[in-house]
């Protein structure tokens, strides 16, 4: 028993402790499908790159002495996150921010917003990952992570090619002066950042709907967020009561529950109740139906 | 007085109504979706308790009988695989390596 539980913590520390390289993460979500079906979605990361040259890369993983035998649970894996549309926009913001011509200053800054989207994806497949898909790191941790590194070569190459060097940003703010286009022209530097940051708000996709379960494990900014942008109403389970009606706002910049009534680490879970959209067309649908029913009772009269 | 309360209790049946036929609209019962991925996969069949056997089937082809279908993968739950279809706000867990799937309306 006690060995079992510590096989089920090697393969959570698997998981979390960083085995794989943050960009590991997308290779091994990927490898079958660029392997097998020849579509992986990682080829919005690289748009101008030739698809054999990516499928070069993930070949090292099907030379692996345990490919074979693993083949089906990597197929398994590839195909959940195959077509995810909120993974594909943080590939493309990725590709966006390597790929964005921008001046030798702001490289050292472009760098860092690189690397804190690649630890933004590993995270967004991390959460999704189970004991199943830690056997699969633990097995091939080592050829992802080599795959990984040739991946983050080659994210730095397109990222060089990006700097502009000062003779060749002059000639780009000439065209700029031109009459015809006065207000899309001054297309600052520095915004580029902020609208690769917009490009990447949340979106409310991968968040749960009404009726869902969420564990006290899961109440991180980005969901607390999430509630507190829709309005949703929660029934809260804490350590002393349970089914308390609830919601999510701000309160001197922080996200509470209840004004601060309900302490965060006292809660075992939440679970969205019906959608205040819901509740509203409802409300609409009921003052209409009351009219319908007053005007013919009226009319019977 | 009396007119209102009648004007309540009518509008709350037809309201009662109204969402039953709405909630066989969506497509939401069991047998509904029990068809539709019977469509995809000829050979599942129903256990007890809201639970479809898959068994015979890798699970990829589930994975991506269910994505057709329009479920999205969500944040897994254990061993359970937590896919949720938007539409319907229908929840169906496919636990690994057990072959079932179980429906969560």
């Amino acid at each position: 028993m006690k060995k079992q539980r510590s096989n089920k913590k090697q393969l959570k520390e698997a998981i979390s402790a960083g085995a794989l390289s943050p960009l590991g993460y997308s290779v091994l979500v990927d490898a079958s499908n660029v392997l097998e079906k020849k579509r992986g979605l990682i080829r919005s990361m690289f748009p101008s790159t030739n698809t054999a040259n990516i499928k070069k890369w993930f070949l090292k993983i099907s030379l692996n002495d345990k490919y074979g035998e693993s083949k089906e649970k990597l197929m398994a894996l590839g195909s959940r996150f195959s077509d995810m549309a909120a993974l594909k926009v943080l590939y493309k913001s990725l590709n966006a921010l390597k790929s964005t011509p921008l001046p030798e200053a702001e490289k050292e800054q472009r760098e860092k917003d690189i690397q804190k989207m690649i630890d933004k994806i590993a995270l967004f497949i991390r959460k999704r990952l189970t004991d199943d898909d830690a056997e699969l790191i633990e097995k091939f941790a080592n050829v992802i992570n080599n795959v990984a590194n040739s991946i983050a070569a080659e994210i730095d190459s397109e990222l060089k090619a990006s700097v502009q060097s000062p003779e060749e940003e002059k000639p780009k703010e000439e065209p700029k002066k031109e009459p015809t286009k006065p207000i899309e022209a001054p297309k600052v530097e520095g915004k580029v950042n902020e609208r690769l940051k917009n490009k990447i708000q949340p979106t409310n996709e991968n968040f749960p709907g009404p009726g869902e379960i969420v564990d006290a494990k899961d109440l991180d900014y980005d969901m607390l967020d999430y509630f507190n942008r829709m309005n949703i109403k929660l029934s809260i389970d804490t350590k002393t009561k349970k089914g308390i009606r609830g919601s999510v706002g701000k309160m001197y910049n922080d996200l509470v529950f209840n004004g601060d009534t309900i302490n965060k680490k006292d809660i075992l879970q939440v679970k969205i109740l019906e959608s205040n959209v819901n509740e509203r067309l409802k409300n609409k649908l009921r003052k209409k139906i009351k009219e319908i029913i007053r005007t013919h009772i009226i009319k019977l009269k | 007085m009396k007119r209102n309360k009648l004007i309540e209790v009518i509008t709350n049946r037809v309201i009662k109504r109204l969402l039953e036929i709405s909630s066989i609209d969506e497509g939401s019962g069991f047998d509904t979706i029990f068809n539709e991925l019977k469509k995809k996969l000829e050979n599942i069949q129903i256990l007890p308790d809201n639970v479809i056997s898959v068994e015979g089937y890798k699970e990829h082809q589930v994975v991506d009988a269910l994505k057709e279908m329009g479920y999205i993968y969500r944040k897994p739950i254990g061993t359970k695989l937590h896919f949720f279809n938007k539409k319907t706000s229908i929840s169906l867990y496919l636990v690994q390596n057990q072959n079932k799937i179980t429906l969560l309306p």
